[in-house]
């Protein structure tokens, strides 16, 4: 059972569900729409009966009324694996001292890994901070939602994320979720999730923003980039309007991106409920699982 | 609390009013701060100007307030004073034979006296009467006043009072008789930086002691003896009608003589001590002056006590020579001046005036005529009261200022140490 931040978030999505967005590939079963069309109670459509198929999947009633051997055919459903995919980097690590970015991608992801688990379906983590990534592989065992949020806790968000690797080194799942600021290697990040959604797979990207740097305090201070310090501008009232509004176009930018990619992309402040993030987060592109 | 140099208090004020200035105008680096999205802040100018109503910086702020404030206070250097009063007095009493009353003259002191003021009591010396003892115990005394040594004794007094007020004030209950000025009086006057009050008080009337007794007598002298031969050549003077003048040894008689208001001079021929031989010796008795290679003599014992009397004659380098003892009504006068039995010295006229001087009354002549309007111009002279601070031996010691300049130096070296924490913040 996941610690005790988690258990009111967790009470508030027990219910949510998180369809997958097209038919799933997967052969276990599950609860997604599959591409696979089979035995299954839920009738779909009939079929001239062709040679090959099973004679036992005749509809011998519509026989006798049309004189013609059709099949019938149902919709398979299956598992999704989903792989959640969380920035660990030193920008996530703000505003100091709470690190609510931090904390809202924590609580997103295991908030999500506990609606799959309970849907049945396989689910991983993938950390992406200082140094290689490490994470869980997608499994549906009773406990993985625990594991997810210790190994979530246990980690302090530093130094420079490749979140484009880590995404690459969850391909094989046919859901990926990445959580992120997406400050650090956006470009090679968005690369990989085409390739994802070109190969079947299914993308969201979570932009996790704070308050404070859509709408930054009044006083003058000497901004420092906390992965780069390189990049360090004052930022005051005569060049505050300049950074809302590159900051804006930038974010714009980023979503339009997404979008065409194939992905769904959702913005999350970090003092939004969590609660409420996360039905955005599920409900953001859902759509039916269409056969193939 | 005073300063000694309050300028500088003020320079450190100012110094400290400035720091606050420019502190709320900060021509400097804005703190750092961590920002993620800082790439997209407009490139600009890294020192940026911003007023702020309220410095951030109160910690290095107060660092360098303090340090200029102390320094300031420290160059200023405060003196703690214990509360002053306004004005602190000295009375000076006569007592002398010049007072016809020393009723009136103690009532009149007494209403001149506060708490931590000081009373000086003169006649030809003066001294300070203790706080412990009563003006009722000060008895009239039949020497004569001295002016000079009064002032002295109050000058004195003051310096020692000078820091329980901001002003001191001589005052002089005295009947201002002329014998009481003397040639230093006028120079004792011009030390004293402020004005003197006289508050006047009834002078003796009464007449000199009856001399009965007639012209002088010599006695026990040889006939040859040369100051006997001077003071029948020279005699001793209208107000010297009631001498005797003893050359050898003193008798029960004479003693007896003086006491019943004779003047006695005890004049011995030789000395039993050895006597020093003055060069170019000179001796003096009120204005007389004679000038011959004495032989000095240490004034005769008279008695237990030696040379106790009133000087009435003395060697130019002021030891006395001949010294003069109340005895009863009268008085004995022990002269150690040994006269050279060959020459002319008896002859001169200034061992005439010399002699005038020492057959003087007891206390010597009386004057008691009211001092001249000059005289008492130059005394009491209108101005304003004289500063404590302008006297002399007055406090420029402060024993703040080391510590407030530790300090200063202390908080210095702090500053360099908050200012590498703001930078690192």
């Amino acid at each position: 059972m996941p610690s005790a931040p988690y258990a009111a978030l967790l009470d508030a999505v027990r219910g949510v569900r998180w369809p997958a967005r097209h038919a799933v590939r997967g052969v276990a079963a599950g609860v997604h729409h599959s591409h696979r069309r089979g035995s299954s109670p839920e009738f779909s459509e009939y079929r001239v009966y062709r040679h090959g198929d099973d004679p036992r999947r005749i509809d011998w009633r519509l026989l006798a009324r049309s004189d013609r051997a059709y099949i019938r055919l149902a919709n398979e459903r299956a598992i999704l694996a989903t792989m959640l995919v969380v920035d660990a980097s030193a920008s996530m690590a703000y505003p100091e001292p709470t690190f609510a970015k931090w904390q809202m991608a924590k609580q997103l992801a295991v908030a999500l890994a506990a609606i799959v688990h309970a849907e049945g379906d396989p689910v991983g983590l993938m950390i992406a901070g200082a140094g290689d990534a490490r994470g869980l592989a997608p499994r549906s065992r009773r406990g993985v939602t625990s594991e997810i949020a210790r190994l979530l806790d246990g980690t302090v968000p530093a130094g420079r994320a490749e979140l484009g690797r880590a995404s690459a080194g969850a391909r094989t799942s046919g859901r990926v979720v990445i959580i992120s600021d997406f400050l650090g290697d956006a470009d090679a990040t968005l690369r990989v999730a085409r390739e994802q959604i070109a190969a079947g797979g299914e993308v969201h990207a979570v932009h996790v923003v704070a308050q404070d740097e859509l709408d930054p305090p009044s006083r003058t201070i000497m901004a420092a980039d906390p992965e780069d310090d390189s990049v360090r501008r004052p930022l005051a009232d005569r060049s505050r309007a300049g950074y809302l509004s590159a900051f804006a176009q930038w974010r714009a930018a980023l979503a339009t991106d997404w979008h065409r990619a194939g992905a769904t992309y959702t913005m999350i402040t970090d003092r939004e409920p969590a609660d409420r993030a996360v039905r955005r987060i599920t409900a953001s592109g859902a759509a039916e699982a269409r056969p193939a | 609390m005073s300063w000694l140099f309050p300028g500088y208090a003020l320079a450190g004020v100012i110094a400290a009013a400035a720091v606050v200035g420019l502190h709320l105008i900060m021509h400097r680096l804005p703190p750092l701060a961590r920002f993620p999205t800082a790439r997209f802040i407009p490139p600009g100018t890294a020192r940026a100007i911003r007023r702020a109503l309220r410095p951030d910086d109160l910690l290095l702020l107060a660092l360098r307030v303090a340090t200029l404030l102390l320094l300031g206070a420290a160059l200023a250097r405060p003196v703690i004073t214990p509360d002053r009063r306004p004005v602190a007095t000295v009375v000076a009493m006569d007592r002398s034979r010049a007072v016809a009353s020393i009723d009136e003259a103690r009532e009149r002191a007494a209403s001149l006296l506060d708490d931590g003021d000081v009373l000086i009591v003169f006649d030809s010396s003066a001294r300070e009467l203790p706080v412990s003892d009563s003006i009722a115990t000060i008895e009239r005394s039949d020497a004569q006043g001295s002016l000079s040594a009064a002032l002295l004794a109050a000058m004195q007094a003051a310096a020692r009072i000078r820091e329980d007020a901001d002003s001191i004030e001589i005052v002089l209950v005295t009947p201002a008789v002329r014998e009481e000025l003397d040639a230093a009086t006028d120079a004792i006057r011009a030390v004293w930086p402020g004005r003197f009050r006289l508050v006047r008080v009834a002078a003796d009337s009464s007449p000199a002691p009856a001399n009965a007794r007639g012209v002088a007598n010599a006695t026990t002298a040889p006939p040859d003896d040369a100051v006997a031969v001077a003071a029948a050549l020279w005699g001793w003077g209208e107000a010297t009608r009631n001498v005797r003048l003893v050359r050898r040894g003193m008798s029960v008689e004479d003693s007896a003589w003086a006491r019943e208001g004779g003047v006695l001079i005890h004049w011995p021929v030789t000395s039993a001590s050895a006597p020093s031989i003055d060069s170019s010796g000179a001796v003096m008795a009120a204005g007389a002056v004679i000038v011959a290679p004495f032989a000095r003599h240490g004034v005769p014992a008279h008695g237990a006590n030696v040379a106790s009397g009133q000087p009435v004659a003395g060697w130019v380098d002021g030891r006395a020579a001949a010294v003069e003892r109340q005895s009863g009504t009268g008085c004995i006068r022990e002269v150690a001046i040994e006269v050279p039995r060959r020459g002319d010295l008896v002859l001169r006229p200034s061992f005439g005036r010399f002699l005038h001087a020492l057959g003087a009354p007891c206390g010597g002549a009386m004057d008691l005529r009211p001092m001249p309007a000059e005289a008492m111009e130059r005394l009491t002279r209108d101005g304003p009261l004289a500063l404590a601070a302008a006297l002399p031996g007055s406090t420029s010691e402060s024993t703040l200022a080391p510590w407030l300049l530790i300090a200063a130096i202390a908080l210095a070296l702090l500053e360099p140490l908050a200012r590498r924490r703001r930078v690192e913040e």
